[in-house]
């Protein structure tokens, strides 16, 4: 394959890599990773420098629009964040002594139940008025907009979400990649956030994550110019896209893309753990 | 929203669309010298010492080197994310908010010992 063919249609690629990146809180390396690897049969450590870059990019594109709208909880995002980078450099510390192979297996099981619980929550309106007194006492809760105007949400079980943050930076710093999955599951399941806040506020955070492994990448020799030049013009263009659709779709029907764009992930884990082939 | 919210979005963006500029520069003038090479990166082979290094490539991005100013425009993204981290803590100092100033600061202070960590 020319290179000017494999950069156009890596652009394509990216396009759509942005897109479903903005709009589920998990930015574009879902996506990258494995088109990347199986279609165009590039070593996996420059897909791995290539998909942390689109992550970088996806939270960029569509953070303005998240922001403006009024969506992102930019308390809460800094928050869970400080529990994923402590996760981060645990995790970091931990890949000398574990198998990333058994890692990798166990990751695949928690993001298939991830999916099933993701579309097993139906409720839209939440039920319960008053917040954790965590969230109280760190003004945790806001409003987002509905199609009837401003509506207030309450936080709940913050701890849980903090151990759930912490293990997601474990996750990401053992395994490179997929943290974002575990980062919306904190906010959907733990902190009972409307949906799209969660979504949101994981987009806003992903490309602060990513950015703690990136000098590294750099270092390693992993972001090669040829191979990000078109997953960042496509990454870019989709996850602006992206963030200009979210207003228009159902939060059900962002759940069942969600969940089949984490089972993706899955399988690429198991992938990765039965073949020891992404490491 | 207040200013500062809006003001951390639009960095956010403005870093993109710089990134983007560069990027695209220096994308289509490799394209245009190197478009008809066949590709190969099934092996790993890591980058040359002068595209690993902030140091290095800011370097060649002066030569006008097609693949130094692509390398260049990614580090501008990365960069970005550390500024509009510290615009965050700014945002939390006007706030007069100090545990999330301290939370913000510490994510930012990671941010800067981690691109310059060498394992």
């Amino acid at each position: 394959m020319t290179i000017l063919l494999f950069s156009c249609l890596l652009f394509l690629v990216s396009i759509l890599a942005g897109l479903l990146g903005a709009l589920t809180g998990l930015g574009g390396g879902v996506v990258i990773i494995p088109a990347l690897v199986l279609f165009f049969d590039i070593n996996i450590r420059y897909a791995m420098g290539a998909a942390l870059i689109s992550v970088i990019a996806t939270s960029s594109g569509a953070a303005v629009a998240y922001l403006r709208e009024g969506y992102t909880n930019l308390r809460i995002g800094m928050f869970l964040e400080t529990g994923a980078v402590v996760g981060a450099f645990i995790g970091a510390v931990l890949v000398a002594f574990v198998s990333t192979r058994f890692i990798a297996i166990v990751f695949a099981v928690i993001l298939f139940l991830s999916a099933y619980l993701t579309v097993r929550r139906k409720h839209a309106q939440q039920t319960q008025v008053s917040s954790h007194p965590w969230a109280v006492r760190l003004q945790l809760t806001g409003d987002y907009p509905t199609t009837s105007g401003m509506r207030t949400y309450s936080v709940q079980h913050v701890p849980a979400a903090l151990v759930i943050m912490t293990i997601a930076g474990i996750f990401s710093g053992l395994l490179g990649i997929g943290s974002g999955a575990l980062k919306v599951l904190a906010m959907d399941q733990a902190l009972r956030l409307p949906y799209k806040v969660a979504t949101t506020t994981s987009n806003f955070i992903i490309g602060i994550t990513a950015s703690v492994s990136v000098g590294i990448y750099f270092f390693r020799g992993y972001v090669d110019p040829n191979i990000t030049f078109p997953v960042v013009l496509g990454v870019a263009i989709g996850s602006i896209g992206g963030a200009k659709l979210l207003s228009h779709i159902k939060s059900r029907s962002l759940r069942i893309i969600f969940s089949v764009v984490i089972c993706l992930l899955g399988a690429q884990m198991l992938y990765k753990g039965m073949t020891g082939a992404l490491s | 929203m207040t200013r500062t919210e809006l003001l951390i979005g639009q960095v956010m963006r403005a870093g993109l669309f710089l990134s983007i500029f560069l990027v695209l520069i220096g994308g289509v003038t490799y394209l245009i010298q190197h478009g008809g090479d066949t590709i190969n990166y099934a092996v790993f082979h890591g980058e040359p010492m002068a595209l690993t290094s902030p140091l290095g490539i800011w370097q060649q991005f002066f030569d006008l080197s097609p693949r130094g100013i692509i390398q260049f425009g990614i580090l501008i993204l990365v960069m970005t994310q550390i500024l509009r981290v510290a615009l965050t803590a700014v945002y939390f100092i006007e706030m007069r908010d100090v545990i999330f100033t301290v939370i913000s600061s510490a994510i930012f202070v990671v941010l800067i010992v981690s691109f310059f960590w060498r394992d």
